[in-house]
């Protein structure tokens, strides 16, 4: 199979659902001529011009907030928030109308609205623009959230969120867009809502979504020569949870990692590790650790940064310490 | 001066005095605890929706904001449901999830009355760029108030709609208070028209008690906006009889001034120039009142005899 | 017309109103939107207007210090000053809606908690599957972090016992038990046993017992077999010996141990100095120790320092059988049940008491022809019992 970047996958899926449908349009800050602060949308304001590949004020709510209006009147806006760390000067739009206005509504209207974004840290950036803040989203009722760790995944996913007539907030990671895989010819669509066991093994689940799953897996290949087999779930979308496949993967192992790189104070994981609490509390043989990010702003200088998100020795030494 | 015909007249008195008794009827249920939660009463301030909504097509989108009873009734709203809605039934317009600060109706399109101030900008905006990438003629009338004049997104949405020349038509009612905190003391320019002027788009400034000078100014604008010149700021200076909400003891504004504001109730006002100008017989208005207070016990029956929604309905609608 | 005034609800968290004043007497005229009376919120002081158009006819609750609930009727306004004021109605609630009822606050007793057992530390996966399995956590020894029991410990817990249920039961060997087994184990491990048997007719035997039974003394084939074995064993000290540590300890005492079955096992009470004691002494103290046997009170005295032992299942049938040496006695003599058979007395054949004798020999001390020469003695005592007399 054909290895593409990320960013390449991302690229096709936008590319794929704009020309499957001309309600498909894009909206944000430097997507058009500049093709995207990650260079996500490069090539898309030649191939569909001004209208549908659009150039915005440094604007965030309004982004969001238009976005929504267009969705209302049936188009599927696919509005880009450059940084994630930006989300708070959309939240208002994106908390109070977008996720709420089908519902108050009495579900007389559809958001088929997609918000991508990426966040993470890795490139030395400090603290505004090296945030994790998924849990904030997660917390929202009546948007989906959509973290992919793979081009494959990227792709297949981004696809859906567009397709999706509910609003997806789609969160890349800056550190990911370079990295490659195999994608499919073709056209293919991954399901939001669903983990994929991205390794099976039998001694411990790890649970995990975006860059971390590229972490945990190599982790697992050293705790493989140790003799724990680590099975790898990577969760995908964080809102719903796959709690079927976490249920499943915990009554097989009994015992859960949580690999999150958001900070931990009431971070993703905390929601993630109740669910397995709920779900399979009878399953457990250990406490559920989680091994996330520093509960600090991320700090600039590179080893600090390094120190403030897990790394695959901090996965391997938290899993031996499970495994004790 | 705006000269509606005789049915037209009778369609505008009827409308404003749909408002007026029903936000009254609200007042009336709130006090005797029938109906719950809070209410913002758009009594006073009738000329505006009336006299914007019945300049525009039916097709024609408006966003609302959280005083947009008038709004929803002006949209053609359905007084049953209505009322319904602010009572939390089931046959509400929203299914009773929405209430009073979200009337929303989509196939007349009311885009929503919005808890949260200058909510709307962003759905007007975004429903007018809908609107302009389709071709459509259709427009959109973005209502707020003079609070959201002040709030962040007011001034990205302006930017952007008049960048991108947007059939929408920026209506702020300025009624002088964002809930106790007058005009004079929360805006740096007193005169709304200089802020259009940051966006390089026209304004206007027309007296919103006067449901004829709001209807001849909204006819322009609406026209203008339709021939793909872009967005305007239409502000039209308009008074609440009532205070913010129910709890409002309305200790921010003097007597006198609710009493000048009364004078210029543009309910009345309107009913005697309608006489005068022999558009409609004083029988003609009584009829007419007459038969709004009938609608308006109808609507508050059926509101009170509805069922509340079904346990079940706790999570429907919130995904597709 | 007539129409109440309330007090009105004038905000979410208002319960209660007070009256400040009445702006307007019984009996004034009063507009619709004009303010007919003050109250006071928990909030603030508000403005009361009339909703209708009409005179004060009753003012029902006067400015106080108390709270009215809201929508209490407080006083009405009609069309005309003639009009009855509904007395029955008076200051009940208006509205269609009661008022929501209080909810009476528990007082919940926080009760002390108990003593706390110490708890098992056992992760939840295991109780699951130890309460579905019905295995109790206090006997699965935990391996997981600082002891804590996993659900691997409970699987292995089960896997052991479900063995072991299958097949057969454990029982701990009791300590007599343990002892007996160590000591047989020892024995036909370390002792070189070699078997000899003979048959033994018993018809005199049986008549002297019938015979002195009739003379008011009941013995048992035991009595008997005890008295002519430690009488021929006085010549054949060999057989009244102890091997201990590679040296043969030779006793005058001729002290004849009898394996008794009892509910904790085998025992071997001593009847010392056998061969001194007469019938009636032997049968006596028989009775005394197989009693003690049974009873359990045995002494360490009654059961120690034996060299030869007689065993008998004869009342099991047991025609024949060979013991294993009870050390560091040199010898054990298997009895078994007296049989009918045809055997030849002279030129006639006739009926047989039959009995088997089998004795294991200790090799190291004792020599098969000297264990035939004891055997042959006996066999010849007690098939003609009146040699004795010699």
């Amino acid at each position: 199979m054909r290895e593409i970047t990320y960013r390449q996958a991302l690229n096709e899926a936008l590319d794929e659902e704009m020309a499957r449908d001309e309600k498909v349009f894009l909206m944000g800050e430097d997507i058009a001529i500049y093709g995207g602060a990650y260079g996500v949308t490069a090539g898309l304001l030649n191939k569909y011009g001004e209208d549908r590949v659009r150039d915005t004020p440094i604007s965030e709510a309004a982004i969001v907030g238009t976005g929504l209006g267009a969705a209302l009147l049936g188009y599927r806006p696919v509005v880009e928030i450059m940084y994630i760390d930006f989300i708070g000067l959309c939240m208002d739009q994106l908390n109070n109308q977008v996720a709420k206005i089908r519902y108050m509504f009495g579900g007389k209207c559809t958001v088929p609205l997609t918000i991508r974004t990426e966040g993470g840290a890795g490139r030395t950036l400090g603290a505004h623009h090296s945030q994790s803040l998924e849990a904030w989203l997660m917390h929202i009722p009546g948007i989906k959230v959509v973290m992919p760790a793979t081009p494959v995944d990227a792709k297949g996913l981004l696809k859906s969120s567009i397709r999706d007539n509910n609003p997806v907030v789609f969160i890349e990671h800056k550190m990911l867009y370079n990295t490659k895989g195999p994608v499919p010819d073709g056209e293919y669509l991954t399901p939001i809502g669903k983990a994929e066991i991205k390794r099976h093994g039998n001694d411990i689940t790890i649970l995990t979504y975006s860059r971390m799953l590229l972490f945990s897996l190599q982790a697992a290949e050293i705790l493989e020569k140790e003799g724990i087999s680590v099975e790898v779930v990577d969760l995908r979308t964080l809102l719903p949870l796959d709690r079927e496949t976490i249920r499943k993967s915990v009554m097989k192992t009994n015992r859960v990692v949580i690999v999150e790189e958001d900070t931990k104070t009431a971070g993703a994981g905390a929601e993630i590790g109740m669910t397995v609490i709920e779900e399979c509390f009878d399953y457990l043989d250990a406490p559920i650790k989680r091994i996330a990010g520093a509960d600090v702003p991320m700090p600039k200088a590179p080893n600090l940064e390094k120190l403030a998100i897990p790394s695959v020795e901090s996965i391997v030494e938290g899993i031996m310490e499970v495994m004790k | 001066m705006y000269e509606p015909s005789k049915e037209e007249a009778a369609r505008l008195l009827r409308q404003m005095m749909e408002i007026r008794q029903f936000e009254d009827k609200i007042m009336e249920l709130l006090a005797k605890n029938i109906a719950e939660g809070g209410s913002h009463l758009y009594a006073g301030m009738e000329a505006v929706a009336v006299g914007v909504i019945s300049s525009l097509n039916p097709d024609d989108y408006i966003t609302s904001t959280h005083r947009g009873h008038g709004h929803a009734i002006a949209k053609d709203g359905d007084l049953n449901a209505l009322m319904a809605e602010i009572l939390g039934k089931k046959t509400g317009v929203c299914k009773g999830k929405g209430g009073s600060l979200h009337l929303a109706d989509l196939n007349k399109g009311n885009l929503g009355a919005n808890g949260i101030v200058a909510g709307g900008l962003g759905i007007a905006t975004g429903a007018a760029l809908a609107l302009k990438m389709s071709k459509s003629s259709k427009i959109v009338v973005c209502f707020f108030g003079d609070g959201a004049l002040n709030n962040g997104i007011t001034h990205e949405c302006m930017n952007m709609a008049s960048l991108w020349k947007l059939p929408v038509l920026y209506l702020c009612e300025n009624n002088l208070y964002a809930m106790s905190v007058s005009i004079f003391r929360a805006c740096s320019v007193k005169d709304f028209k200089k802020r259009a002027a940051a966006y390089d788009m026209p304004a206007e400034v027309v007296d919103g008690m006067d449901v004829l000078a709001v209807k001849e100014a909204a006819t322009k604008w609406i026209e203008y906006v339709r021939n793909g010149n872009g967005p305007c700021l239409l502000v039209c200076n308009t008074y609440r009889y009532y205070g913010h909400s129910r709890s409002d003891p309305r200790v921010y504004r003097t007597k006198e001034e609710e009493k000048f504001y009364k004078e210029k109730d543009p309910i009345p006002n309107f009913a005697k120039i309608c006489i005068q100008k022999g558009w409609l017989t004083e029988h003609e208005v009584k009829q007419i009142e007459a038969s709004v207070t009938k609608a308006i016990e109808e609507a508050t029956e059926y509101a009170i005899k509805s069922p509340l929604p079904d346990p079940e309905e706790l999570y429907t609608d919130l995904y597709v | 017309m007539i129409h109440e005034i309330i007090m009105p609800k004038l905000g979410e968290t208002m319960e209660e109103g007070y009256i400040n004043k009445w702006l307007k007497n019984e009996g004034d005229i009063v507009k619709k939107g004009e303010v007919i009376l003050e109250v006071m919120s928990d909030k603030t002081n508000f403005e009361v207007e009339s909703q209708y158009d009409g005179f004060l006819r009753k003012i029902l609750v006067q400015p106080s210090d108390k709270p009215i609930p809201v929508t209490t009727v407080i006083g009405y306004i009609a069309d005309s000053m003639d009009e009855e004021v509904p007395i029955e109605k008076g200051q009940e609630k208006a509205g269609i809606k009661p008022e929501k009822e209080k909810i009476e606050e528990k007082t919940t007793i926080q009760s002390e908690k108990p003593h706390v057992e110490k708890r098992i530390i056992a992760s939840p996966a295991a109780r699951r599957l130890a309460q579905e399995l019905g295995i109790k956590l206090e006997e699965v020894k935990g391996t997981g972090e600082g002891g804590r029991i996993e659900k691997k410990d409970v699987e292995n817990y089960a896997a052991i016992q479900s063995k072991t249920r299958s097949e057969f039961e454990t029982e701990q060997l009791s300590p007599v038990r343990k002892i007996i087994a160590e000591k047989l184990l020892w024995s036909k491990q370390n002792i070189p046993h070699y078997y000899l048997s003979t048959k033994i007719l018993m018809n005199n035997i049986e008549r002297l017992k019938e015979i002195m039974k009739a003379e008011g003394k009941d013995f048992t084939y035991t009595d008997f077999i005890v008295f002519f074995v430690s009488r021929v064993l006085k010549n054949f000290q060999l057989l009244n010996s102890a091997y201990v540590n590679g040296e043969v300890r030779r006793y005058d005492s001729v002290d004849i141990g009898l394996a008794v079955n009892t509910n904790n096992g085998l025992v071997v009470p001593v009847i010392r100095e056998a061969s001194k004691k007469n019938m009636e002494e032997i049968s006596k103290l028989r009775n005394e120790l197989v009693e003690k046997a049974r009873s359990g009170q045995l002494k360490k005295d009654d059961v120690e320092n034996c060299r030869f032992v007689i065993t008998n299942l004869g009342m099991f049938g047991v025609t024949q059988f060979q013991a294993i040496i009870n050390p560091p006695g040199t010898a054990i003599m298997a009895v078994g049940s007296i049989e009918k058979e045809p055997v030849i007395i002279g030129e006639n054949i006739t009926i047989g008491k039959i009995m088997w004798v089998s004795l294991s020999l200790d090799h190291r001390v004792v020599d098969g022809a000297y264990g035939g020469a004891f055997l042959q003695r006996l066999k010849m005592v007690m098939e003609n019992p009146g040699l004795q007399l010699l």
